[in-house]
C-alpha cells in the first residue's frame, strides 16, 4: 500500500517565479519602506513640526503629505502589482497539479484508516466580510468551490502564506505547509501559564489547518478541534492533518455562532482571526469563546502587532493603505480597537486578561491577546 | 451562497500609462529572472557532469524541432509580458470609442 502525501511541488521555473514575487515584495516592505521612512523624518515631520509647533501625533496628520509623494504611489504599485504576481505564480503551481492533489486528498478523507474527522453544514451561511471581499485580494476569495472536491481557494492561500508572511518579515523563514505559527502559539501559551495542560483544544478561524497540526504536536494528549468559515479550507485542512498523520476533527462553523456546548473547551486559540472580521463579529466571537471556555481555560489569540502606541506613523499611513487596496477591510479597525476593553466586556476579569507583543524567529513581533476564565 | 465579486484594477499615478508601464517592467524582471535561475541550474548540472564545454553554447545553432519549440516559448514570454499593456490599450481604445 502506497502512503499517499498532500504537497505543494512548484517546478522549477514555477519556484523561481514564486522566489522573485517574495523578493521584489520584500524590497518593497523594507527597501522602498526605508527610503519614505527617511523622508518621512527628514522632510515631512519637521515641516509639520514648523507649521503646527508640536510634531506630528495621528496618523491623519501626515497622510496628506506622505499620499502625494511619488515614491509613496511607486511603494502602493510595487505592492498591488506584487500581490496579483503572487497569486499568479503559485496559481500556476495549484493548477498544474490540481488533479493529482485532489484525488490525495480524496484518498486521505475517505480512506477507512483516516484519523480525524470532518463535519460539514450545509445549512452554514458563513458572516461578512468573507462573502463579500477577496481578503488579500485572493482571486475568488476564500470561499469558492465548484464542486466538493474544488480546493483552489484553500491551496492558493496555503501556497501564498508564508511567501507573504516571510516578505512581510513576520514569518521565520518557513515554507508552504508549516506548522510554526501554531507550535510558536503554543509555547508563548506555555510561557504564560505554564501549569496549565489543556485536554481539549478549540483554534478559531483555523484556516488550512497547518497551525491547527501544530497545536496537536505541542500537546498530543488533548483532543484538538479546528472551525473555519469557509468550507473549502476546512474540507483542505482535513485532508491535510490526515496527510500529516495528526488525529484532527475540523468543523464548518463560523466563530461567533459555534455549536459546542458550554464550558467545553480549556483551550481556545487563533491566529490572524481577528483582524478579518469586524466591529460587529470580534466582540460576539469573544463572548462566545468565553461561553465555551471551561473555569480556569484560556483563550489565546495571535495577530497583527501594528496598534497606534506600538506604531511609528508613518508605518501607521501605509498599513491603513491594506483597507484601501489590498483586501483588509478591517486592519485599521482591529488595531484601533481596544482589545483588553472588549475582552473585559466579553466577561473575562480584567485582572486577567493577557495583552502583549511576543518576538517570533529574528524579525517578526506578533500581538498576543486573550485571557483565563 | 455569495462569494466575492473581482475589484477593478487600481491605479497609483495620475496618468494610468505609467502604472501599465511600470507592471510590465515587473513582469519582465520577473521572466527575466526566472530564464536566468534555470539557465543557472542547467549550466551547473550540466558542467558537474561533464556534459558541456561552455563555448558549445556559444556557437550553438538549433535544428529545425527545436527552433519550432523555441518560436512557442517565445510566443508565451511576449504574451506574458505584453499582456497588461495590451489589455490597457484595448480597454481604453473601446472606452473611446
Amino acid at each position: 500500500m502506497t502512503e499517499k502525501r498532500l504537497s505543494f511541488s512548484p517546478n522549477h521555473d514555477e519556484a523561481a517565479r514564486q522566489a522573485f514575487v517574495g523578493a521584489l515584495k520584500g524590497y518593497a516592505n523594507i527597501v522602498v519602506h526605508k527610503q519614505l521612512e527617511a523622508i518621512y523624518d527628514g522632510e515631512i515631520a519637521p515641516k509639520f513640526e514648523a507649521e503646527h509647533q508640536r510634531a506630528p501625533a495621528a496618523r491623519d496628520d501626515i497622510s496628506d503629505a506622505v499620499e502625494g509623494l511619488p515614491l509613496y504611489k511607486y511603494w502602493g504599485l510595487l505592492t498591488y502589482h506584487s500581490q496579483d504576481m503572487l497569486f499568479d505564480s503559485v496559481g500556476s503551481t495549484v493548477q498544474r497539479t490540481k488533479a493529482k492533489e485532489e484525488a490525495t486528498a480524496r484518498d486521505l478523507t475517505t480512506s477507512s484508516e483516516k484519523l480525524g474527522a470532518l463535519h460539514l453544514d450545509d445549512a452554514m451561511t458563513p458572516s461578512k466580510p468573507i462573502t463579500d471581499i477577496e481578503i488579500h485580494r485572493q482571486p475568488g476569495g476564500y470561499i469558492r468551490a465548484e464542486n466538493d472536491d474544488d480546493l483552489d481557494a484553500a491551496r492558493l492561500y496555503a501556497g501564498t502564506i508564508e511567501i507573504y508572511r516571510n516578505a512581510k518579515a513576520m514569518g521565520d523563514g518557513s515554507k508552504a505547509g508549516s506548522d510554526s505559527i501554531g507550535l510558536f502559539t503554543s509555547d508563548v501559551f506555555r510561557k504564560h501559564y505554564p501549569n496549565k495542560q489543556p485536554r481539549r483544544i478549540l483554534d478559531l478561524g483555523c484556516g488550512t489547518g497547518e497551525q491547527t497540526i501544530g497545536f496537536k504536536r505541542r500537546f498530543p494528549e488533548a483532543d484538538v478541534h479546528g472551525i473555519d468559515a469557509s468550507a473549502p479550507f476546512v474540507r483542505y485542512a482535513h485532508a491535510w492533518a490526515e496527510s500529516e498523520g495528526e488525529p484532527i476533527t475540523f468543523h464548518h462553523m463560523n466563530a461567533q455562532e459555534t455549536s459546542f456546548p458550554d464550558e467545553h473547551f480549556d483551550l481556545i486559540v487563533s491566529h490572524i482571526l481577528f483582524h478579518e472580521t469586524s466591529h460587529k463579529i470580534l466582540p460576539q466571537i469573544m463572548a462566545e469563546a468565553h461561553r465555551l471556555l471551561a473555569p480556569g481555560g484560556v483563550m489565546l489569540n495571535l495577530d497583527v502587532p501594528y496598534q497606534p502606541e506600538a506604531t511609528p506613523l508613518l508605518k501607521q499611513v501605509t498599513n491603513h493603505w491594506q483597507v484601501r487596496h489590498n483586501g483588509e477591510p478591517f486592519w485599521t479597525g482591529f488595531i484601533q480597537t481596544d482589545l483588553k476593553e472588549k475582552l473585559v466586556q466579553s466577561g473575562f476579569d480584567r485582572e486577567k486578561v493577557l495583552y502583549a507583543y511576543e518576538g517570533l524567529g529574528p524579525t517578526a513581533a506578533y500581538l498576543i491577546f486573550g485571557g483565563e476564565k | 451562497m455569495t462569494t466575492p465579486k473581482k475589484e477593478p484594477l487600481h491605479t497609483f499615478f495620475d496618468d494610468p500609462k505609467t502604472d501599465v508601464l511600470i507592471s510590465t517592467i515587473l513582469s519582465l524582471t520577473t521572466e527575466l529572472s526566472v530564464t536566468r535561475e534555470r539557465l543557472d541550474t542547467l549550466e551547473r548540472i550540466l558542467e558537474q557532469n561533464g556534459a558541456i564545454q561552455r563555448d558549445a553554447i556559444e556557437t550553438y545553432e538549433a535544428p529545425p524541432p527545436a527552433a519550432k519549440e523555441r518560436a512557442v516559448l517565445r510566443q508565451g514570454i511576449l504574451t506574458n509580458v505584453v499582456q497588461k499593456m495590451n489589455a490597457y490599450f484595448h480597454s481604453s481604445s473601446k472606452a473611446d470609442r
